[in-house]
């Protein structure tokens, strides 16, 4: 196999893979600029919030007055979940629990394996609404976000629940939070619609997510070991045969990491998760095919197909500068390098003007995040990988990294 | 909720301009081939820009422009490394005169009506806080003062009511004030007193001013024993603990307003 053909079947596996995110950029704006056309049902079922906390005294009054402010026609519970907090997580959720009797604080007893799945297990078990709703412990909801959710749910017996989008809270305040905004509105909420707009495939984010209890009970709750017990629920939901919609207009805001440190532990713990569910659904012959395989191909194309094409371009990128390699000159570098940089920042901009959240700021950043945020994935990616495989040769459970709040 | 962003404020004046100084340069830079085709995508998106929603025909525009990089990443293979920045330049005039044309488009359709009726109904939703439905400061000092104007002249007295919602303050924290609870307690307000006659106001971050007119301290404490039973009936709210939180002043005021105003200068309780 000559050098030309090597480059040309990677450059073609390059573009196949852009041309998939172009159309599913394209897809989900489509989904996104349709009309809601959500009906109200005869009588509202019961709603549980649970809000898994620990040490979320920085957010957490924000947190419960929003969810205070939760406008549902419906009976609605919030359950604090305090996975043993030191902070004043406990005097804040006691306050409101004082005045709102729609609100409770629940003490949950320390146990094993951490984080936050045991927790959303214990509060699933001690309540007992029709509906569970997830928010995280900065989240601060619309108002209307768990009416959509439900109305959404009740459309068909096929949906296991619903899932919303979360926009960042803090997106103006650094330029590594602008970034993770953008992202969030690219990879989230533009590339879920498209999902959801062609293949009829959603994933749950780990919050604003709704799920039928009888649901969660016939599945039999949340994997207590699993990092991203989000997306492994969504794995387990769709080899049930059931489905996920996806409710671009239920809207939640959530805090994001202001520094790189707690960036960087953050999503690599996202990533370990999404290792482990990939890992776990392809040794679960139950878990496999269908839905499923599509999801994991997805995954693995994301996170580490397009990574490994990354790296390769950086490298050939860097010994062409060096002279220790030459491009065949029928193949037009030039114009591949800008195609792909345009692009990127593209399909970002669509998704800012989506959003309303245009300027000429978040386009230049969507160009700085090629060369910047993006290049930082690299990494993440390898520390992931060596984490989860030293944990499985140790045979010792993951580490739950809880992100810092600012 | 939301923090401060910079988002675009389209000018029509600057678009224009663009909108020239492209077009010039898509007769000059791009070959009569090209301009033929994508002469006819800006027709269809100028027409399509006036008949769909602003979020419709960008979608067409997204994709013209994304599938322009597929065009001229396929023209780029067959014509060689040689054109690569004439064909990159032309990509960029087509690109940037599609969105400059939308941008135009959706301005001139919609922008200009949009606005009146927002700055209509903003001057409506300013005269109340957005929170509680109570009118703002500024509103209430002024409604006040043409109440105190027909107190004076018919001998009247008024009474001002504040009620300021402690809030909660953990350690090592500023003290923090529940939207939910004040807008519990404005609904409560609201629903005690006499809505023609009686005015309530908002003072930032949480007190609620009444102005009673033609009463006195007893149909004042009328008025807030009202208003903690209309609490109670809340099904949603551990009334004992909420009333306590509630402090209730009551201050008579002289026809001259001089109370009124030193009243509404003294520094909200806080917790």
């Amino acid at each position: 196999m000559t050098l030309s053909t090597v480059v040309l079947i990677v450059t073609g596996l390059f573009w196949l893979m852009i041309l998939y995110n172009v159309v599913l950029a394209v897809a989900g704006l489509v989904h996104r600029s349709r009309p809601v056309e959500l009906h109200a049902p005869p009588s509202w079922p019961s709603v549980d919030v649970l809000i898994p906390a620990y040490n979320e005294g920085k957010v957490l009054f924000g947190t419960l007055d929003a969810m205070a402010q939760l406008d549902y026609p419906g009976t609605l519970n919030v359950y604090l979940l305090d996975d043993n907090s030191t902070d004043t997580t406990g005097a804040i959720a006691d306050y409101f629990e004082g005045r709102l009797a729609t609100i409770h604080h629940v003490h949950v007893p320390k146990g094993l394996p951490k984080g936050k799945a045991r927790v959303l297990n214990y509060g699933f078990h001690n309540s007992t609404g029709d509906m569970v709703v997830v928010y995280d412990a900065d989240n601060q909801p619309r108002p209307d976000a768990v009416t959509l959710l439900v109305e959404k749910t009740l459309e068909s017996d096929r949906y296991a629940g619903a899932v919303g989008t979360v926009r960042t809270i803090n997106m103006y305040s650094n330029a590594l939070t602008r970034m993770i905004g953008l992202e969030f509105m690219m990879f989230q909420l533009l590339m879920q619609s498209g999902r959801w707009q062609l293949f009829k495939l959603g994933t749950y984010t780990g919050t604003d997510m709704l799920v039928r209890r009888s649901v969660l009970t016939s599945v039999g709750g949340w994997d207590e070991h699993a990092l991203a017990e989000d997306t492994e629920l969504s794995m387990r939901i769709a080899s049930s045969g059931l489905q996920i919609p996806v409710v671009p207009s239920s809207i939640t805001y959530e805090q994001e990491p202001e520094t790189l440190k707690a960036w960087f532990r953050q999503r690599s713990r996202w990533l370990q998760g999404n290792l482990y569910t990939v890992s776990k659904t392809l040794h679960d012959p139950q878990l496999r095919g269908g839905a499923n395989t599509f999801s994991i191909l997805q995954m693995l194309s994301v996170y580490y197909v397009f990574i490994l094409l990354l790296l390769v371009s950086d490298v050939w990128f860097v010994m062409g500068l060096l002279g220790r390699f030459t491009t065949p000159s029928s193949i037009p570098l030039l114009i591949l390098w800008f195609e792909t940089i345009w692009i990127y920042a593209a399909q970002i901009s669509l998704a800012t003007v989506s959003e309303h959240e245009a300027s000429a700021r978040n386009i230049l950043f969507a160009l700085l995040m090629y060369f910047t945020y993006s290049q930082l994935w690299i990494y993440l990616v390898i520390k992931s990988y060596i984490l989860q495989v030293a944990g499985i040769f140790k045979k010792a459970e993951p580490i739950w990294d809880k992100t810092p709040r600012f | 909720m939301h923090s401060k962003n910079d988002t675009w404020q389209l000018n029509l004046s600057l678009l224009t301009l663009l909108e020239l100084v492209l077009a010039y340069l898509f007769a000059l830079r791009v070959p009569t081939e090209h301009q033929l085709w994508a002469g006819g995508f800006l027709v269809l998106l100028v027409v399509l820009t006036y008949l769909w929603r602003p979020l419709q025909s960008f979608i067409l525009l997204a994709v013209g422009a994304l599938a322009s990089s597929f065009v001229y990443v396929w023209l780029a293979w067959n014509e060689g490394s040689a054109s690569q920045l004439a064909l990159i330049e032309q990509q960029v005039i087509l690109i940037v005169l599609g969105t400059v044309t939308w941008g135009m488009g959706v301005y001139v359709r919609g922008f200009v009506e949009e606005a009146r009726a927002l700055r209509a109904r903003t001057a409506e939703l300013e005269k109340y806080s957005p929170q509680t439905r109570l009118l703002t400061l500024n509103e209430f000092k002024n409604e006040a003062r043409m109440a105190f104007a027909i107190a004076k002249r018919r001998g009247e007295h008024d009474v001002l009511l504040r009620l300021t919602l402690r809030g909660f303050a953990p350690e090592g924290a500023g003290v923090r004030t529940s939207a939910r609870l004040m807008s519990i307690l404005s609904e409560a307000v609201v629903s005690s007193v006499r809505s023609d006659i009686d005015i309530a106001g908002y003072l930032p971050p949480n007190t609620v001013l009444v102005l009673l007119q033609n009463t006195d301290e007893n149909g004042a404490r009328i008025v807030v024993n009202r208003m903690m039973a209309a609490l109670r009936k809340q099904p949603s709210v551990n009334a004992e603990t909420l009333e306590r939180d509630i402090a209730v002043e009551i201050v008579l005021l002289d026809q001259d307003g001089a109370t009124f105003e030193a009243a509404l200068q003294k520094e909200p309780e806080s917790a």
